[in-house]
């Protein structure tokens, strides 16, 4: 305590002040903390961070647990914060899930105890290990394992082996709290990415200083991860691009950036994580170090995830460097290192395994740590060699200092995001095909000079301002200093909460509004969205790393959530159509029962010859119209014919038939041809072709499909566009579609007026119907307005009429009106909406429903 | 001890902090918490403990409570010199 502290130690302190926090200055102290505590609470929710089980949950529960654990005497802290942690598991999980939870918990500590040797017990566990893997495969169906296995793996996967390592060689330092504590540690239950944490210091650091310090800086790390989950958040809605977007030298720079940026996501998380630990009295370290201020690889290796560095230290490469004694230094280190490499890529694999619970070996992962690894290495050998020089801290680096260090900086950052790039893409062939299609010319080159400057400007300013003095732990726990921190973080999360509310909100310009309504919504960019959709059709692992979102979305994914052609329902044509429906079936797709006639759609058993007096429409369209996820009653087709012949029986028709020849993934020119080969023969009167902004998209992917099987390609205007492209089946897939979606417009301008020439060869009349598509995404709906409008004026001239369904689902949460969280199809009330918004166009338009023959 | 610790101190100061002043750096300072000692100098300062005093330093004593200051080396050497 300073001398100021010390002076404004009140003696006159009353009783019960001095019993519950010594003086006025511990109370203070302490109603800072709570207040701090309290507001980042609200943030989290107001922001919706990271997850609803989180900030709904886990958040006000930590803060209720924190202002009881405050007071506790010290030796009923450690079993408050384990009564504390299961009841966030019981709040997450429910009660049979967190049983099965603790129970295999307790077993898997129990065998780590066991008086046995090592090898028995370590025998033991791997048999446990195996049991459990035939569960996470579903080889053996049981109803937890899908919930309790990839949280179970997270908190024992990598901290047991810590643990057992431990028990080994600090034999009588382990206590039955302190394992509790470890293993089933409070917010790990709702993160299954979770950082390696480390027995020892888990124990090491338990109230190693005072406690108050460790509290605040607990909010401080709280806050940090806040802050940085919503740069995470801009980053990804509004800085991303999809690969495909990636078309110049400027396009390959932000996109390599943003997607090397979204791992905020993750530093934001393991912030929040182990913020949250601090507010217990774990006083552990932070677990990455501003480790975009690299300047080496080691420097990188040592910053980007200090828990794990430590963790492959400890457990791998000391033991195999003291093992290798015989050998020179630099061998040793090698191998070790080499080793270490091997295993951080194998154990990125196996956590894949359990938490997704699919294997992942990619050549782009393996390329990365082969190449990481080796650079590591190559770092390491020459900095053994040379030395690497430290400070005391007293000397601030000289300017000239700072500007190398900027440049090495820049230099290594624009190495990462290379190597991240590869790491991230779906293939070599398609991260190859990313550089292609940026065309880098020596042109592109030198425009591209003012923006490295403008980066290197970047650089300077954050290595000037964090970098030139080394940073040295300076602990103050003087009580003004305190409060001055206190009053930062309470006023910065105040702010944070109030900026969201809606009367703040009204002081900002619309646009400003947009983005903070946006930003404290957790949602999918549009390009995760379309690699979201994509899957439903495809056999796609729509995340491919633990880079955002995305993969924990999938992990929700029910096991049971085929794509049709992988149910009865669905079979393979072998030709450019690929998909269609199998005649005759009844399943339960989806938790939905469909229903597929004797000609093959999903709809009622309907006479192909039109019976006299009926008005007969045939809708046409993707998985939305096919009422993916919804049953065959559902559907808004179903609906609306119900309700045509309900309300409008006689009036102008006698009867009205809405037939559903919609199929999952079918794009305009799939329906073009299903149109003629089929549809006509059930003579229609008005056939709705329903479309989205999305059927660019879902035609270019199709074509590539057919290109990339060397299948052949319908029409003449879809071959010439093939040429045009100059694509072929031995480039990579999204090489292909990224050349064959610049010719969208042309496709479908050349596949409207074909579709509408056949109907009126027919007497039939086409329509146009604009459906809307389930995403809060509000970037993605202003893009998508644009779309539709284009695509709107492309069916009009084709002499299309026009349905505009697309405002439909306005005013409605996507929570309200998608299928499942992984599963973006309007379910039955989303089908509703669209059925009642059809029906009331239809009467204002009586000219569809008057088309008869 | 106090000798251990002086050529602990001396090491340090020439091969991880040249150049700087002696005085900053007291028995107590955290050198692995700290940053001075980073894995690679923690293996320098093992190899330099194993070849002066004939101690051998095991995997599991690489550790920050070992490592972290001069005095906590000093003890760690210490007690392998009694130890033998």
């Amino acid at each position: 305590m300073s001398k100021v502290d010390a002076n404004l130690t009140s003696p006159t302190s009353s009783g019960w002040l001095r019993t519950l926090f010594g003086d006025w200055m511990g109370a203070a102290k302490f109603l800072s903390l709570a207040i701090q505590v309290g507001l980042l609470v609200l943030v989290v929710r107001q922001f919706q961070l990271e997850n609803r089980v989180f900030y709904e949950k886990i958040m006000p529960l930590a803060f209720g647990g924190f202002l009881i654990h405050y007071f506790l005497p010290q030796r009923y802290r450690l079993p408050f914060f384990i009564v504390l942690s299961v009841v966030g598991i019981y709040a997450a999980l429910g009660f049979p899930n967190s049983l099965w939870l603790i129970g295999l918990g307790l077993l898997l500590i129990g065998i780590c105890h066991l008086p046995a040797s090592l090898a028995v017990r370590v025998t033991l566990l791997l048999a446990m290990a195996a049991m459990l893997v035939v569960l996470r495969l579903g080889q053996i169906k049981v109803a937890w394992a899908g919930v309790v296995l990839p949280i179970l793996a997270s908190m024992f996967m990598f901290r047991l082996m810590v643990y057992l390592y431990d028990l080994k060689h600090q034999k009588g330092k382990t206590s039955l709290p302190h394992a509790l504590a470890y293993f089933f540690m409070l917010p790990n239950v709702v993160f299954p990415l979770f950082p390696v944490v480390d027995y020892s210091t888990f124990c090491r650091t338990y109230y190693d200083s005072d406690r108050h310090q460790i509290y605040q800086k607990g909010i401080n790390l709280l806050l940090l991860g806040i802050i940085q989950l919503m740069f995470y958040r801009a980053i990804n809605y509004y800085w991303m691009l999809p690969p495909e977007d990636v078309k110049s030298l400027s396009d390959l720079a932000q996109y390599m950036t943003a997607n090397y940026l979204l791992i905020l996501w993750l530093i934001g998380l393991f912030t929040l994580v182990v913020g949250m630990l601090h507010l217990f009295g774990f006083n552990l370290p932070k677990p990455m170090q501003r480790f975009f201020l690299a300047a080496s690889f080691t420097d990188f290796w040592r910053r980007a995830n200090v828990y794990w560095k430590d963790f492959m230290q400890k457990v791998f490469f000391y033991p195999l460097y003291f093992r290798l004694r015989k050998l020179g230094a630099t061998s040793r280190l090698l191998l070790a290192l080499a080793v270490v490499f091997v295993c951080t890529w194998f154990f990125h694999a196996y956590q894949w395994f359990w938490i997704r619970g699919s294997f992942l070996f990619s050549a782009p992962d393996m390329l990365f740590w082969a190449i990481f690894g080796v650079l590591v290495i190559a770092n390491s050998i020459l900095e053994n060699k040379r030395g690497r020089q430290q400070a005391l801290g007293q000397r601030a680096l000289a300017f000239t200092e700072i500007v190398v260090l900027a440049l090495r900086v820049m230099g290594l950052f624009f190495i990462v995001t290379v190597l991240w790039s590869l790491w991230t893409s779906t293939s070599v062939a398609d991260w190859v095909a990313l550089w292609s299609n940026a065309n880098i010319t020596l042109d592109a080159l030198i425009k591209f000079i003012p923006i490295l400057a403008l980066a290197f400007g970047v650089f300077l300013t954050a290595a000037y301002l964090f970098e030139k003095t080394p940073q040295r732990a300076a602990a103050n726990s003087g009580f003004f200093p305190f409060l001055r921190t206190a009053a930062v973080t309470s006023a910065v999360s105040l702010f944070l909460f109030l900026s969201g509310k809606p009367a703040a909100l009204a002081s900002f310009d619309n646009r400003t509004q947009e983005i903070i309504r946006d930003l404290q919504t957790a949602r999918l960019n549009q390009h995760e969205v379309e690699l979201l959709t994509r899957g439903y059709y495809e056999n796609l692992n729509a995340a491919n790393q633990f880079n955002s979102q995305l993969w924990e979305l999938d992990m929700k994914k029910s096991d049971d959530w085929p794509m049709i052609q992988e149910t009865a329902a669905g079979r393979g044509t072998g030709d450019f159509m690929r998909l269609e429906l199998v005649p005759s079936t009844s399943l339960i797709f989806h938790n939905a029962k469909v229903t597929i006639n004797r000609w093959g759609f999903r709809d009622q058993d309907y006479e192909q010859k039109k019976p006299h007096g009926v008005y007969r429409i045939a809708v046409l369209g993707a998985s939305g119209p096919f009422g993916s996820g919804v049953s065959d009653d559902e559907i808004f087709e179903a609906i609306l014919e119900a309700r045509l012949n309900r309300e409008n029986g006689g009036k102008p028709s006698v009867k009205y038939e809405l037939l559903n020849f919609s199929v999952p993934g079918y794009c305009t020119i799939r329906q073009l041809l299903l149109l003629e080969k089929k549809v006509v023969a059930f003579e229609p009167d008005a056939v709705f072709l329903c479309a989205t902004p999305r059927d660019e998209i879902s035609l270019a992917r199709h074509l590539t499909h057919v290109v990339k099987d060397g299948g052949d390609v319908p029409f003449d205007f879809l071959r010439t566009i093939v040429q045009k492209a100059e694509v072929n089946k031995d480039m990579s897939f999204e090489q292909i579609f990224t050349r064959l979606k610049e010719f969208g417009d042309e496709a479908l301008a050349e596949a409207f007026p074909r579709f509408a020439q056949i109907c009126r060869e027919h007497g039939i009349l086409p329509v146009y119907v604009l459906t809307p598509v389930v995403t809060p995404a509000a970037e993605k709906l202003k893009r998508d307005a644009k779309l539709s409008t284009r695509f709107m004026n492309l069916a009009q001239a084709a002499g299309f009429a026009i349905v505009n369904l697309s405002s439909a689902f306005d005013g409605h949460a996507a929570e309200e009106l998608r299928v499942k969280e992984w599963d973006l199809h309007p379910n039955a009330k989303g089908h509703q909406l669209l059925a009642d918004r059809l029906y009331e166009t239809l009467r204002e338009n009586s000219r569809i429903l008057l088309a008869t023959k | 001890m106090n000798e251990i610790k002086k050529i602990v101190k001396d090491y340090i100061l020439e091969e991880f902090l040249p150049g700087e002043d002696p005085a900053g750096l007291a028995d107590e300072t955290p050198l692995v918490s700290g940053g001075i000692l980073d894995s690679m100098a923690t293996i320098k300062m093992a190899a330099f403990l194993e070849k002066k005093y004939g101690v051998q330093i095991e995997a599991h004593e690489m550790n920050t409570k070992n490592f972290n200051t001069i005095a906590s080396l000093a003890s760690l050497v210490q007690a392998k010199l009694g130890g033998k």
